[in-house]
């Protein structure tokens, strides 16, 4: 993990300004690095951002502690799916891997996004409350968050997980379409018990007119209609029909 | 990169912005992309983004690295991430993309009614979306919106709040411009979908009007 050596720092707080999450602290004209706000995105050390060279990288020691790196810092690559970035695949390649079939909706729940940062207890919380609401979260060979769950059907994290604080982590899955207002419901319930935001897409397979069925529930929750989005336009091959 | 899924600012700011994504599929097409990816990067470069990595490199275009460094660098299963600063483009982009039939997956990510309506006119149609429903929770607790409108280029939040506000400081007291400024906030963007032409025109907006505090 990122640690500044006291010797060096001149305090004058370059460091402060290139934190993602405020995990730089300044006390007796020193700089330093709470081990429990940080996220391990590694930007003050990638950036070198300290113009005495005072920020240093310590090992990382467990599990948890690997797990919290590799997911905050993008330029890791996540071992079981492959992936950079949050390491998921999410609905980029869906024209080929068919993930989101027809009749069906994914969602892609950004946990800590924008720049809060998520406890992953917060994480817990809305993975399980999808999960009661129908959500069939994905298994770890899809999305990374699955590794720190005994059984991943329930959302249930492990206890030891519950105080790292990452970046962001994404909770992603789908459901059957007619389940989908009932997740949109868990979400917008168990938004008001979390100390942190998350943003959420739908992923929904489009028809050959071009219709998304999915989008006439959300005026009903009064979720408004969206306006940015990823379109996949088809181009993968071989092209999944499901 | 998700998190291109939820840019924030004004439709008119937004209609400059289109992120690409390049993605091989593990288990489908992953085995012998390397040539095809290369292919559509140098597609990439003939229409001229305005920031680009791929992911076996990660420099994006304002660290110094010149093409043939990066089309160098392009291994199997390489993902590219770009982004573009016009609707022209994008058209342009598509066209080649679907002209290529290079069977590598290709995500837009912007105004979903503009990229659905450049799509059908190079003829092409939709297979899945994914669309914002915008962010939830304690959203008392983010930084204010202005600000975000810069954060939230980075698909992975590498760009801190207290940056930009460092960065708009520094050009409203003459210290560097506009374009210098946008360049040391695309520099933490590992993922090469700061857009620093648009972050010059936010910067430009906001700078005469913006009062920050000094710690």
């Amino acid at each position: 993990m990122p640690a500044i050596d006291k010797e060096i720092c001149t305090g004058c707080r370059t460091c402060q300004t290139y934190c993602t999450v405020d995990a730089i602290l300044f006390e007796d004209k020193k700089c330093h690095i709470d081990p429990d706000l940080c996220t391990e995105c590694y930007v003050c050390l990638r950036m070198k951002v300290c113009p005495e060279d005072a920020i240093y990288a310590e090992e990382l020691v467990g599990f948890y502690k690997q797990f919290q790196h590799v997911i905050s810092d993008p330029v890791e690559n996540h071992g079981v799916t492959g992936v950079t970035g949050r390491g998921t695949e999410e609905v980029k390649t869906n024209d080929v891997s068919g993930r989101v079939k027809k009749g069906e909706v994914g969602f892609s729940i950004d946990m800590g996004r924008p720049g809060m940062g998520v406890y992953l207890r917060d994480a817990e919380k809305v993975a399980m409350a999808c999960a009661e609401a129908g959500f069939k979260l994905a298994p770890q060979e899809e999305s990374p968050l699955a590794a720190l769950m005994p059984d991943y059907r329930t959302g249930k994290l492990v206890n030891e997980c519950h105080d790292y604080r990452l970046l962001s982590v994404i909770i992603e899955g789908r459901c059957e379409q007619d389940k989908a207002k009932d997740v949109l419901k868990a979400l917008l319930k168990v938004e008001k018990e979390i100390d942190t935001v998350f943003s959420v897409g739908l992923i929904s397979r489009v028809d050959e007119n071009g219709h998304c069925e999915a989008l006439e529930y959300l005026d009903e929750l009064g979720i408004p209609r969206p306006y940015r989005g990823k379109v996949n336009p088809g181009l993968g091959k071989p092209l999944s029909t499901d | 990169m998700t998190h291109s899924l939820h840019r924030e600012g004004t439709i008119a700011s937004l209609e400059k912005d289109y992120a690409v994504f390049i993605y091989p599929a593990r288990g489908y097409n992953y085995k012998g992309s390397a040539p095809k990816v290369r292919h559509l990067v140098e597609i990439v470069y003939q229409v001229g983004p305005a920031n680009m990595i791929a992911t076996t490199l990660r420099k994006n275009m304002y660290s110094g690295v010149k093409p043939e460094e990066v089309l160098d660098s392009i291994q199997e299963g390489c993902r590219v991430f770009t982004v573009f600063n016009s609707r022209e483009k994008i058209k342009t982009l598509l066209s080649k993309f679907k002209e290529a039939d290079e069977g590598i997956s290709i995500v837009v990510s912007g105004l979903i009614d503009r990229v659905r309506e450049i799509a059908a006119e190079v003829g092409l149609n939709p297979h899945t979306i994914n669309l914002s429903l915008g962010i939830h929770g304690a959203t008392k607790l983010l930084p204010p919106p202005e600000i975000r409108e810069f954060t939230t280029m980075c698909g992975h939040a590498m760009i801190s709040p207290k940056l930009v506000e460092d960065i708009v400081r520094k050009v409203k007291t003459g210290k560097i411009d506009t374009w210098e400024g946008s360049w040391v906030l695309a520099k933490p963007c590992a993922c090469g979908i700061y857009n620093p032409h648009r972050s010059q025109e936010l910067l430009e907006n906001l700078s005469p009007l913006y009062t920050v505090s000094r710690w």
